[in-house]
């Protein structure tokens, strides 16, 4: 019995060591890209101007998409905002799917909207709205009610509507800065290929402060649950993604802001209704659709569009997020199976696919398995002393300058926190975020990945209250 | 012994981890302090600098003096802050004034150097001395080109680039030319978006060169980059790309068209188009050229650039074209027919009305609303009249989302005949089932006789929305519209809409629908 525990053991540390080694050397990978592609583009950025893509007749038109459910308390200064964008042509398609509060109704009564019978084109699968509602003189306005569905549902709805050559998805709690939407569409302007996908950065509002849906001072929020996903953030989108758009192997991007490519999303079949992350799958979708078709595309993303989300103030709350996030991602990466180490993909195919399958999709059951595994091995004498280090150095120490590194890159970008006294608070959580912190968000994206084992396919509500509130 | 060594690396790669985690901390404080003090030697920069700016952009200050103070500007900070601030003084009329000073303090040739290197730079200046400079294109040793490709050598030669742009447009001229030969993409961007700032007819070509590669695939500067910096030419210039307009690629072809079209569109914001605005040669080539080009893209973007001729031959061409075989060439001139002079087309445009593509019908209902009461009425009649569900639906979509309704009741409580022809279209978009809009008018209208006449009207095809309404309004204590509701309900239940359904044809039959 105790030389079978000790076998298990040794697999299983063998396992956690490889893949802390994998993990850490990619992370160090991308680290190192993203400062240099980073700060470049930050270089670039400060000369480039948004003016002449603001004053072109060549920009193209976009259509904002808004799924709505029960977002009574943020819908209106949200759309209000939109309509402010800084963008040539555009039009806001908001879809109330199904709000079972005063969604609806208060943006009836903000903006005058009429109920209309407007033509409805299904191009893509999606509950038909019941209602239109306009206003004649807010043309660029459209509100869709349709029964609840879902928010692949919704975007699918909305996109059956959508006239323009690029749709943005924002979601109904975001704030999107002034020019974002000209930054997002700079590198489809600047690209000599298909740009089918434009991303941008995605900042957590809480402790900035928020007029008239635009944030007008930037801020620390004021709890660690919050400061510590502030960190995190900073690190997904200042390294993780912009090292892997270098790479030309973006898989994620934020469905709370995202520009894309409309025909492309409808003869690729448009949003999958079988995940909980659907931004995931459709850029998966939308990779696979491409390869079949032979045809030529990139996707970009891009560190200085900025839109400002809400993040869970509570651990209740931050849970459930994580757990769908990471359900959604298992779903997604299980769904397109076949660009993992697909060659015809590339880089994307043979590094990122791999690595968000192996590292980011089941990394965190490995990683909660060695909170236990570690000291047991060590309790019974499978692991020596030294060993056990290496592996939590590897695990926990290292992660201090990865955080660190990603302070550092924010530093470089043209939004970051004014105040001396935030950047040393920040520099102090992205140390002290690895000790405790992440272990215990592991052990909860390993909940999700348990819960698709399970066979769970529902969405678990993150109530949220808007940043101005 | 392995043990041992793992234990000594476990030490090291803390050692390690935790100096590089000072040294990132380090460089966090020390780019806060370099940021801070750059931005204040820039406030200090600009206090200093403003007041002389402003007085030579106003021609008030000159000579030596002026040169002086400027040459002063030796660090990064006062560099940037003084290229800025006279950039930003620069009008039409000083734009060359503040070009040969920024020569003079040598800027220039420090951007230049920045962007060709010293020879280039050396033979480019001359431009400043009066010399005559060819604008061609700088050649890149093509052994160091995929060293030059990279991002991060062109980032500087990009800026230099970019600022080299802004100066007066003759001189940047020479400049951009031989920038539009780097190796880099990101250089040739700010090449080509200068270009179009200066809008010099001498760099049409090159610009069109840089259009043919990127079609070609040749060439890494987006079409949407180039098509960008060709819109920003004035009418006046656009003679400069006539040569193209026969160019052997299609798509060539189609792109100088497209960009014609919106130089065009831009010029009629400002004032009203007509053919004596363009040039007989250009006149000639859209008509007799581009009318029968066999790309249907030209032949659907030229129809935009006509419409502002305003001439008999405009209207011909567009009567031809609406007729065309290609969807697209359909619906452009339809698009473009809207326009109260081209009423002589509005058969041709109700025609339209009823095409077998959605797009084109829908282009056809916007385009009769813009030809005024005339396109209206048509539109009107032909809505009454029609037998196609998609064509009256499609109308009927218009006449919701452009605030046609309102202007239709208000019609209908004035009486007349615009009144009953109002009352007709009115019946037919409830005869489609289509109320949605008309019922909520029912409680928003404060005429009573458009109350009057939208429960009539809605009492032909009554929706659940439409009784819910009127059951609300019945159950009002007093007042005409809650009789009238209750009347128009006991009908609805009674079911003897049969004499309402006579009376409607009776009006039908004298409005001539």
């Amino acid at each position: 019995m105790h030389s079978a525990l000790l076998k298990f053991l040794d697999y299983a540390n063998l396992i956690i060591l490889i893949y802390f080694i994998v993990a850490n050397a990619m992370y160090t990978l991308l680290t190192a890209i993203s400062l240099y592609a980073v700060t470049l583009h930050s270089r670039f950025a400060s000369h480039t101007s948004y003016d002449d893509i603001a004053e072109s007749p060549a920009t193209p038109p976009i259509t904002l998409i808004v799924p709505a459910y029960n977002e009574q308390e943020v819908i209106a200064n949200t759309v209000n905002a939109l309509l402010k964008l800084e963008y040539p042509e555009k039009e806001i398609i908001v879809v109330d799917d199904g709000s079972t509060d005063e969604t609806l109704p208060r943006l009836i009564a903000e903006f005058k909207l009429q109920r209309m019978d407007l033509i409805y084109r299904e191009k893509l699968p999606g509950k038909a709205p019941w209602g239109f509602f306009m206003n004649p003189e807010v043309p660029n306005l459209l509100v869709l009610a349709k029964e609840n569905g879902g928010k692949p549902s919704a975007l699918n709805t909305g996109l059956n509507m959508c006239r323009t050559p690029y749709f943005c998805t924002v979601d109904a709690d975001s704030i999107v800065e002034r020019k974002a939407l000209l930054r997002l569409m700079a590198p489809i302007m600047h690209s000599s290929v298909n740009t089918i996908v434009s991303g941008g950065l995605v900042r957590i509002v809480n402790g900035c402060t928020v007029v008239n849906g635009e944030v007008t001072d930037i801020g620390l929020p004021g709890t660690w649950i919050e400061r510590c996903q502030v960190v995190e953030y900073i690190r997904t989108f200042l390294f993780g993604r912009p090292g892997w758009n270098f790479l030309k192997g973006n898989f994620i991007t934020s469905g709370a802001f995202c520009l894309l490519h409309s025909e492309s999303v409808v003869m690729a079949g448009g949003f999958g209704q079988d995940t909980v992350t659907e931004d995931v799958d459709i850029i998966a979708t939308l990779h696979t659709f491409y390869e079949k078709k032979n045809w030529k595309s990139q996707m970009v993303f891009t560190t200085d569009p900025v839109c400002w989300t809400e993040c869970p103030k509570q651990f209740k709350m931050l849970a459930r997020q994580r757990r769908r996030w990471q359900l959604g991602l298992v779903q997604t990466v299980f769904k397109h199976d076949r660009l993992i180490f697909n060659w015809k993909q590339g880089r994307l195919g043979m590094l990122s696919m791999p690595f968000h399958a192996f590292v980011e999709a089941f990394g965190s059951v490995v990683e909660t398995g060695a909170l236990f595994i570690l000291p047991l091995s060590l309790f019974v004498g499978a692991m020596p002393l030294s060993l056990f280090l290496l592996i939590m150095f590897l695990a926990i120490g290292y992660g201090t300058l990865l955080s660190i590194a990603s302070v550092f890159l924010a530093e470089t970008t043209i939004r970051r926190y004014p105040k001396v006294s935030e950047m040393f608070t920040l520099v102090f959580y992205a140390f002290l975020e690895n000790f405790g912190y992440r272990q215990l968000l592991s052990a909860i994206r390993a909940q999700g990945v348990l819960q698709f084992l399970l066979g769970k396919r529902s969405w678990e509500v993150v109530a949220h209250k808007g940043a101005e509130a | 012994m392995l043990l041992e060594n793992v234990g000594q690396l476990v030490f090291w790669l803390v050692i390690l981890v935790v100096t590089l985690n000072i040294v990132f901390l380090f460089f966090l404080v020390r780019r806060r302090i370099i940021r801070k003090r750059f931005f204040q030697m820039k406030d200090a920069a600009r206090e200093r600098y403003r007041d002389a700016v402003e007085a030579f952009a106003l021609g008030q200050a000159t000579g030596p003096h002026i040169m002086e103070s400027f040459r002063d500007a030796r660090s990064p900070a006062e560099r940037e802050v003084l290229s800025e601030l006279l950039f930003a003084a620069a009008t039409l009329q000083n734009s060359q004034r503040i070009s040969d000073v920024l020569y003079q303090i040598g800027f220039i040739e420090r951007w230049s150097r920045q962007a060709f290197g010293r020879a280039t730079t050396k033979e480019l200046l001359g431009v400043f001395e009066g010399k005559k400079v060819e604008k061609k294109t700088k050649q890149w040793s093509a052994a160091l080109r995929p060293l030059n490709r990279t991002r991060i050598m062109a980032v500087g030669r990009s800026q230099a680039v970019h600022n080299l742009a802004r100066l007066y447009p003759k001189y940047a001229a020479v400049f951009l030319a031989a920038a539009l030969g780097d190796p880099a993409p990101q250089v040739r961007r700010a090449a080509v978006e200068g270009m179009g700032k200066a809008r010099d007819p001498e760099l049409a070509p090159l610009m069109v060169e840089e259009l043919r590669l990127a079609i070609n695939e040749g060439s890494d500067v987006s079409l949407r980059s180039l098509k960008a910096a060709l819109v920003r030419f004035r009418l006046e210039d656009v003679e400069a790309f006539l040569p193209y307009l026969s160019d052997k690629h299609p798509r060539c072809r189609f792109f100088v068209v497209d960009a014609l079209r919106q130089i065009c569109d831009k010029a009629a914001l400002k004032s009203r188009l007509t053919k004596n605005d363009f040039s007989p040669a250009l006149y000639r080539a859209l008509l007799q050229q581009c009318q029968f080009d066999e790309f249907a893209d030209v032949r659907a973007r030229s129809s935009y650039i006509v419409r502002y001729f305003r001439d008999q031959n405009a209207v011909d061409m567009l009567r031809n074209l609406m007729k065309d075989k290609n969807e697209f060439v359909r619906l452009h001139s339809v698009r473009a027919a809207a326009d109260r002079y081209y009423v002589d087309l509005l058969p041709d445009v109700v025609a339209r009305l009823t095409d077998e593509r959605w797009l084109v019908r829908e282009a056809a209902v916007q385009t009769l609303r813009a030809m005024g009461s005339k396109g209206r009425d048509a539109l009107f009649q032909f809505f009454i009249a029609c037998d196609d569900k998609f064509a009256a639906e499609q109308a009927c979509d218009e006449f919701q989302r452009r605030g046609v309704i309102p202007e239709l009741l208000e019609s209908m409580a004035a009486g007349g005949n615009d009144g009953l022809m109002a009352e007709n279209v009115a019946r037919k978009i409830a005869a489609m089932g289509k109320t949605s809009l008309l019922v909520s008018q029912i409680t928003s209208s404060d005429s009573f006789a458009v109350q009057v006449a939208l429960l009539d009207t809605l009492a032909i095809n009554p929706s659940n929305e439409f009784v819910s309404v009127l059951n609300m309004l019945s159950q009002e204590d007093s007042g005409q519209i809650a009789s009238k509701a209750r009347q128009v309900l006991s009908r609805i239940e009674s079911g003897s809409n049969l004499r309402f359904g006579s009376e409607v044809k009776r009006k039908e039959q004298s409005s001539g629908a």
